[in-house]
């Protein structure tokens, strides 16, 4: 542990935070919601989601015809996939109108709550040897070190090092090329359906126009 | 990342900036052509590959050995003929009211990964036409699981129909 891994932690904190306050408290709070709901989801009933992955799997396997699944049902890999999630989900419903709300310092500190338990998780479930920052919900086969035992494991390679690995672990995930067809698909989407919704002068109207 | 990879990123962050001065209607007409090209492109290799190598082969003379290269050399300059169509002249509008920039700035970073990514896949299995001298693609772990994203090589032809077929409903639909 560094002084460069606890950089890295207070930007990605920092950035959490900075979206709630300009987004507004609403916004942060529809996030908090779901990242709450889904570790308490894998902490109350760790096999049920487990198994709903596992139809999941099945279910794609049967249409694909591949033997592979699609989804790690280990419970740091749900975690991972969950937490991306609800994250990227809130992220785009923060965008909705109705969750719009005034720059205060409420949706700073609920941003700043989320980007904790993003890191928290995460930390827990991609890098064991470095989660110093408690859990608030318990999930089973997740766990953190203590300050002494995190200073013992080696230094990490400064924060582009620490970036760099986790964007590695991140990049090995086998439902990563699924996730991003969905998510580039569902960003078109919600941009046509909230595009017609916002105010302002721009595109309407018909076909050709000059680019 | 290697210096692939970094042009990659800047050519995509080039089609940000322009999908925020763009603005976001114009720059959905630009998404749904690129995914048009693509599922053309897909759609081409997964079931007419057979039938292409046989005419080149036979008809041109091209051998079977260069045809993967073939391919990967025309997809690239379809692609980029079909990129500057979109965007030059008379472009498709979706009738949005939205001039927000962020949206704007999404879908021109989508267009960019579309576009520079379907390019560095096609150059990449055409072995660099031309730039083999310069370009040793000797990549890192990162850049080889990003590789692995790029959009030809996760964006199936049945994927890219259901996209473009509910972006022209999209487009009409009131």
């Amino acid at each position: 542990m560094s002084v460069t891994f606890l950089v890295f932690l207070a930007i990605v904190w920092g950035s959490f935070g900075l979206w709630g306050y300009l987004r507004g408290w609403k916004a942060a709070l529809v996030m908090l919601v779901l990242i709450v709901g889904s570790l308490l989801a894998l902490a109350i009933a760790p096999n049920q989601v487990k198994q709903i992955f596992d139809y999941f799997n099945k279910a794609v396997g049967l249409m694909t015809g591949g033997t592979k699944p699609l989804i790690n049902t280990a419970p740091s890999s749900l975690v991972v996939f969950l937490l991306n999630g609800a994250v990227i989900f809130g992220f785009l419903l923060g965008l909705l109108k109705i969750f719009r709300a005034k720059s205060t310092f409420m949706g700073f500190l609920i941003g700043f709550i989320n980007g904790y338990l993003y890191t928290a998780y995460m930390l827990a479930a991609l890098f064991p040897q470095r989660a110093i920052l408690p859990l608030p919900i318990k999930i089973p086969g997740l766990s953190t070190v203590s300050l002494s035992t995190a200073a013992a494991s080696p230094p990490s390679a400064g924060l582009p090092g620490t970036f760099a690995s986790y964007l590695e672990q991140i990049l090995k995930m086998p439902c990563l090329p699924t996730a991003v067809v969905a998510g580039v698909f569902l960003f078109i989407l919600l941009t046509v359906l909230l595009g017609n919704r916002g105010g302002g002068g721009g595109g309407g109207g018909g076909g050709g126009r000059k680019g | 990342m290697g210096p692939i990879g970094l042009v990659f990123l800047v050519v995509m962050f080039l089609f940000g900036i322009i999908g925020i001065v763009r603005g976001v209607a114009k720059e959905l007409g630009v998404t749904i052509m690129l995914l048009a090209a693509l599922m053309v492109l897909q759609l081409m290799d997964t079931m007419f590959k057979t039938r292409i190598t046989q005419l080149l082969n036979q008809v041109f003379g091209v051998p079977t050995s260069s045809v993967p290269t073939f391919l990967a050399i025309f997809s690239a300059i379809f692609l980029m003929v079909i990129t500057f169509i979109s965007y030059q002249g008379v472009t498709l509008v979706y009738p949005i009211k939205s001039t927000s920039w962020f949206l704007g700035l999404g879908i021109g970073l989508i267009n960019g990964y579309l576009f520079a990514g379907s390019m560095w896949y096609y150059l990449q299995t055409a072995g660099w036409p031309l730039l083999h001298s310069v370009i040793k693609p000797e990549y890192n772990e990162i850049t080889q699981n990003i590789m692995k994203l790029l959009p030809p090589a996760i964006f199936s032809w049945q994927a890219l129909l259901l996209m473009v077929v509910a972006l022209l409903i999209l487009r009409v639909w009131k």
